[in-house]
Parts: C-alpha cells; structure tokens; sequence
C-alpha cells in the first residue's frame, strides 16, 4: 500500500527532473565545427535595426523596431525599443552594468528590462569561455556545448545553415531557443555576415516568442 | 562721369524693382501668414478642411544611430476625427482613428494582423493629438503650453514634468496653405527627436471611409 502510495510521489520527482541531450564524438563531426559555433556571434562593432513581432499567449501580437548597438571586444551592448512611429519606448546601456536611460510603461518594469538584456546577449555575445566539447546532438546535426555561470548553452547546425542557439537553466530546463540565419545587406561587402534573421522562443519563466528581420546593418567602424 | 550716370540709372532703376518686390513680399506674406498668425485664424482656416492626404517621410534621430533611420507612409484625415497613419516602408503598418477608436494593424506575409503591443497606448495619445492638430485645435491640450510663433511656427512644450521626460517638445510648421502642416518635429531630449516631412498633400478631395475601417 504504501508503494502505491509513493507511485504518484516518484513519478512527479522523475518529472520534474530535466536531462541535456546527450553530445557524442561520434559520427562525422566538421573539423569547422567549433568555429562555426562561434562565428555566429558579431566579432566587430555594429549598428542594427530589427523589426520585432512579438507572440504572446493569447494570440495577441506586437510589432516594434529594436536597435542595437555592439561592441563586442568591450562587451557593450546599447539598445533601444520604437515604435513604429518612432516612440521610444526604451532605451538601456549595459556595459556589464545595466543602466536604463528611457523606460515607458510597461518597459519600467525592471524583470522586463532585465530580461531583454539577456536576450539582446543571447543573440548577439559569444559565451566568454570556450566550448566544453563539441560533436553530434541526438537529431544528428553537429553541435557546441558551452558552459555557463547559470546553466548550459548548446549551439546546433542545422543543414540548412541556419544555426540554433538552446539555452539551458541550472536545473536544464530549456528555457530559450533561438534560430539565427545570417546574411550580408547592403553596402557590407567585406564585412562578416551580421544576424538578418531571428527567431526567439522563450519557455521560462515567461513564454513569448520574438521574430527580429533586420532593416539596416552599420559596422561602427570600418573594418581596415 | 558716364560711369558715374549709368550707376545712377541703374541705382535709379532698381528701386521700383525693390518697391514692386517688397509688394510682392508683403502680400506673399499676408497671404501665407494669414491664416497662421492667430489661433483664430488656424481654426478658422481648418473650418475649410473636410480632409488632407499627404505622404510623408519620418527621420528617427537616435544618439546610439550614426544616421537617422528613414520611413515612408501616407496620412489620411477625414474631418472630424478619422484619421488613417499608414506606414509603407520599413514594415508596412496602419493605425486607424475612427470615432475614438484606435487600432493598429501590421502586415506580416501578405495577411493584415492586428497589433496589441505596449506601444499602443502611448500611440493613442499621439493619435488623439494629432486629430486635434488636423482641426487646429494646437493649444487645446492642457497637457502644453502652446505657443504661436511669426512663420506660421508652433511650439508645445509639455506643462507637466512628468510628460517633459517623455516630450521635450513638438515644434510644427504650417504650410502655405490654408489648414496643412508641413512639418513635425517630436523632440524626447537633446539628441533623440523624430522628424516628419509632408509632401504631395491634396486637401479636400474626395476619400473612401473604408480607408478609415479595419482590415481583419
């Protein structure tokens, strides 16, 4: 009885518990493998502007213009969120401290402002230390495995060419995933390929989903 | 000396030239300065408008940016209080004024999408402005402290603190003609302001209120 009992017990516990997909070296990994993961990250400074639509439960949906503005070797991001008629809604500098110079309801909201940044560098900052390994995810597409202060982040091939970031809780719950394709627009010839399309399907804690298409792309200085 | 004649003819000359000009200049004058010298005569003049269609050009000035970022549309206005602010260029978006209702719609992969983001309403705000603007009520809102300047120029600047941290100040210019603006400056601080130029503007021609209505 009392293991019928305990039945519902191990269930909700076998549940609750998350795993990362395995990472293996088998199979035929690309030698570039590790270099591709990270060169989906801006290296050089930029100036961008997105158009954001935004999903979120409910079916409701919002279209904005985000503007960034990178400096990865200082690991500095600017930004700011406009309507499309040009409000700015928010605008917040983070040089490793986050300072917010504009903030519109409900953008006030410190949780909300917080989080935009860690998406902002989700997408944008290469992870600061190396790959932990890298090699074959279970659907086959090769893949690097960085570990972070606060969970995991895993970055995947994909055949397409499109690289997809999955980001990892402490307790390895997805809570991010993030389907970056790059591209070179106009007036860059010679410069690397900037992120020109972005899908970002947040889980947890909030769920929301960010589609971002880039409408310009400005290297802050001009490569020599 | 024959130098010194011909100087004197030609000085001679001119000043009717100069006479008929300055003529000219005072009547152009009159005439433009006219309906935008007093608040009285911009409301009457907008009496005359049942409705302006113009396109326009919208530059987002932002310190983080090296160059303003540019946008296309038309504006739409159907007196008393419809108005359609439509975006071409960089995502093709409406926002619909009518009777007091306020929606925007966003065309994503050729199907119009009605939007509800945080923008909304903030925009509301400025939508409602601008209906009053179109019916040259500038000094109307309490919220600023409106000002007429010579040039047909107008200033608001926020009475309120609270709303000077959002606006600095909106300085529009009137058009020549009777009842158009002919440019929009939105200041949020020192660096940061967006411009918008009308040009093409038709007024009082005919419009379809369907352009007023939604699309979903």
């Amino acid at each position: 009885m009392s293991r019928v009992r305990l039945l519902p017990l191990i269930v909700l516990m076998l549940m609750s518990c998350h795993s990362l997909p395995a990472i293996t070296p088998n199979g035929k990994i690309p030698t570039d493998i590790e270099a591709a993961c990270a060169v989906i990250f801006p290296r050089q400074a930029w100036r961008m502007v997105h158009t954001i639509k935004t999903d979120f439960p409910g079916g409701r949906k919002g279209v904005m213009l985000g503007v960034v503005s990178l400096v990865p070797d200082e690991n500095t991001v600017e930004c700011a969120l406009l309507s499309i008629e040009g409000l700015r809604l928010f605008e917040a500098h983070d040089d490793g401290t986050l300072t917010i110079r504009r903030a519109l309801p409900p953008f006030e909201r410190p949780a909300l402002a917080n989080g935009m940044m860690q998406d902002i560098r989700l997408i944008f900052f290469r992870p600061e230390a190396p790959p932990l390994t890298s090699g074959m995810m279970p659907s086959g597409e090769p893949g690097c495995r960085y570990a972070l202060a606060d969970g995991i982040q895993d970055i995947v091939r994909k055949p397409s060419g499109e690289m997809v970031i999955h980001r990892y809780d402490e307790k390895n719950r997805l809570i991010r995933r993030v389907g970056i394709t790059r591209c070179h627009p106009d007036g860059t010839a010679g410069q690397e390929a900037v992120p020109c399309r972005i899908l970002l399907e947040a889980f947890h804690p909030a769920s929301y989903q960010l589609e971002l298409d880039l409408v310009e792309a400005r290297p802050t200085v001009d490569s020599p | 000396m024959a130098s010194v004649r011909h100087d004197r003819r030609r000085a001679r000359r001119p000043s009717k030239v100069r006479c008929v000009g300055h003529t000219a200049l005072v009547a152009f004058v009159l005439i433009t300065a006219g309906w935008s010298s007093s608040w009285d005569s911009i409301r009457a003049a907008a009496r005359d408008i049942q409705s302006i269609q113009a396109a326009f050009t919208q530059e987002k000035h932002l310190q983080i940016l090296a160059r303003p970022l540019q946008s296309h549309g038309r504006l739409i206005f159907a007196a008393p209080d419809r108005l359609r602010w439509e975006y071409q260029s960089p995502l093709p978006s409406v926002l619909l004024m009518d009777e007091g209702r306020i929606q925007r719609f966003v065309k994503t992969d050729d199907t119009w999408t009605e939007d509800a983001s945080a923008a909304l309403p903030a925009m509301s705000f400025v939508m409602q402005e601008i209906g009053r603007w179109m019916n040259g009520r500038f000094d109307e809102n309490p919220d600023f402290d409106a000002r007429l300047e010579s040039g047909g120029k107008i200033v608001l600047p926020p009475r309120q603190a609270a709303l000077a941290t959002v606006i600095q100040k909106i300085v529009l210019q009137l058009a020549e003609t009777p009842g158009v603006i002919d440019s929009v400056n939105v200041y949020e601080d020192d660096h940061n302001f967006t411009r918008l130029h009308f040009k093409e503007v038709a007024v009082n021609q005919p419009i379809d209120p369907a352009l007023f209505q939604h699309h979903s």
